[in-house]
């Protein structure tokens, strides 16, 4: 992964229409939304759909976008909202009575099997935290994932799921005082 | 950076800590191993820190290198496609001069004698084509195969006709067909197959389904077996033929409907296929449709999951229904049939949708 400074420069370059720099920033950033978008919804290959999309249209507004030195939040922003629009018009489809839902649903999930030897705990606490990671509310796993796996900061969050700052926060440290508690249970 | 009156969530969402815990730091960097050092009494708190951190690790769905490399590629031939069609007029344009000519003809075919002068919008719209096409007619009585350098399989049936060109053009697999044809169309996300059949565009990624659209009958019809379509009359595909690719142009169909163009009134009409098939293959050891005291809604999932086919009812009134019924390789409607006896209800078809009456149950 390039530094922020390095990603700076592609996008500047791949503004003024050099096609390498599109390529990279491609390539860059294509697992990150790919990550993203899978956690969003099951339909894979409308993830990769809803990529290929906006990379193309980026290229062909690249003179109208900004100068932007978060490209990471423009892009996870970007694809959020695409496969946002898309999940209104198929719901739309199949269930023209049904109301619309006006956001859209974390799917992504925890799993902590992978890292139970390095917690280092025993059975009953590990029963505990997995009790309190499937109670996580769908919007407190999104700012979780967004914080710790994309490093977004909270500003860039609560732009991106549309709530305030400090909702943004508390969704975060209500999330983390459940984990703590975990932990705690037994000493 | 005072730490000291720092909550473990405090250092959870603190950037620097968090790296290193990750491991993310360099060697020589020492301060946090130091301050944990110098503060015995914030151990505890540490660990906690520590622990929820490495708590929160992700299931995520994998994608290969490879994969990426071959989708960045497809991106970038894409966006040199478009620089031709930016370049060329008449890559842009004959777009739009072969749906003009349908929109021609559909308003002059009023006016004129349609025997006199017979005008074929299939012939008119083959002879619009700029590139060399190949043209099978099927003047058997047996419908043929054709396979289409892109591995797609047209089944032509007789009487009719069906047009390609010798190489498929970069942004999109175009034909043209007369008469009656079963498409199986190999997927191909960025490229769209088009079928021009008279009045109607159906444009397709990647799909199984028929077209009847004979010259002298007074309707086109499309149905769907399998994959998505999206199905434009003449006059629309006037308006986006300059973006003849958005997947939410026409009206979508997906298994199971069909859409039938009526041509005077110009009309179009979305239903389900006479005979919904499964559009999941069953695992041959469970039958999901052996319903024994099953909730009516979890009936009606089955179902809906089973064919492809949204069914709407009041869930209210419903919601005492039960039903019995040892049901498995009936038809859709034999299988509503019974269903609605059980739970003395109706239903009908109305837009590729089906919708249940009831007064419900006790």
């Amino acid at each position: 992964m390039p530094n922020d400074t390095e990603v700076a420069e592609l996008w500047l370059a791949f503004k003024k229409g050099d096609k390498g720099a599109f390529g990279s920033l491609a390539t860059v950033f294509y697992k990150t939304l790919y990550n993203y978008g899978t956690k969003l919804t099951t339909d894979y290959t409308l993830v990769e759909d809803c990529i290929q999309d906006l990379f193309l249209e980026m290229w062909k507004r690249r003179e109208f976008l900004g100068e932007t030195e978060h490209v990471r939040f423009y892009l996870l922003k970007a694809l959020r909202r695409k496969l946002f629009l898309e999940k209104k018009t198929s719901d739309k489809r199949l269930h023209q009575f049904i109301e619309n839902t006006d956001d859209i649903d974390f799917i992504g999930e925890f799993s902590i099997e992978s890292r139970i030897i390095e917690l280092e705990t025993t059975e009953q606490h590990l029963k505990k935290l997995n009790q309190v990671l499937t109670q996580l509310s769908k919007r407190e796993r999104e700012v979780i994932y967004l914080k710790f796996y994309q490093e977004l900061d909270y500003e860039q969050i609560a732009s991106l799921m549309a709530i305030n700052y400090q909702s943004a926060r508390n969704l975060i440290y209500n999330a983390l005082k459940g984990l703590k508690s975990a932990w705690q249970h037994d000493g | 950076m005072d730490y000291i009156h720092y909550s473990a969530e405090d250092f959870i969402v603190d950037d620097y800590f968090r790296k290193w815990v990750n491991g993310q730091l360099p060697q020589e960097d020492t301060f946090w191993p130091e301050w944990v050092r110098h503060h015995p009494e914030k151990e505890a708190l540490i660990s906690q820190a520590k622990f929820v951190l490495k708590a929160l690790e992700m299931k995520h769905i994998p994608i290969t290198d490879a994969k990426v490399s071959d989708k960045v590629r497809q991106m970038l031939e894409e966006t040199d496609a478009q620089l031709t069609v930016e370049r060329s007029f008449w890559a842009t344009n004959w777009w739009k001069l072969a749906a003009a000519v349908v929109l021609v003809l559909g308003i002059s075919g009023y006016f004129l004698n349609q025997k006199l002068l017979n005008p074929t919008r299939y012939d008119e719209l083959v002879m619009a084509q700029a590139n060399p096409t190949i043209e099978k007619v099927n003047n058997s009585n047996q419908p043929i195969k054709i396979s289409l350098s892109d591995g797609s399989i047209i089944t032509l049936q007789p009487k009719s006709k069906l047009s390609y060109p010798e190489t498929f053009a970069k942004e999109a697999r175009t034909v043209f067909l007369s008469g009656e044809g079963f498409f199986d169309i190999a997927k191909n996300p960025r490229k769209p197959f088009l079928v021009y059949a008279n009045e109607l565009v159906t444009k397709v990624l990647g799909t199984s389904f028929s077209i009847r659209a004979f010259e002298k009958d007074k309707d086109v019809v499309v149905k769907v077996f399998t994959g998505k379509v999206s199905v434009l009359s003449g006059k629309e595909a006037v308006h986006t033929a300059s973006q003849p690719f958005s997947q939410t142009d026409g009206v979508i169909l997906m298994p199971n409907q069909m859409v039938i163009y009526e041509r005077t009134p110009d009309k179009l009409t979305k239903t389900l296929v006479e005979n919904p098939k499964m559009i999941v293959p069953q695992p041959i050891d469970s039958n999901p449709f052996n319903f024994q005291n099953t909730p009516v809604s979890q009936t009606f999932e089955v179902l809906e999951k089973g064919y492809g086919v949204p069914i709407l009812y009041d869930e209210e009134v419903l919601k005492n229904c039960t039903v019995t019924a040892p049901l498995g390789s009936e038809s859709l409607y034999e299988k509503l049939d019974i269903i609605c006896k059980v739970i003395r209800a109706t239903y009908e078809v109305v837009d590729a949708q089906i919708i249940i009456t009831s007064k419900g149950c006790k």
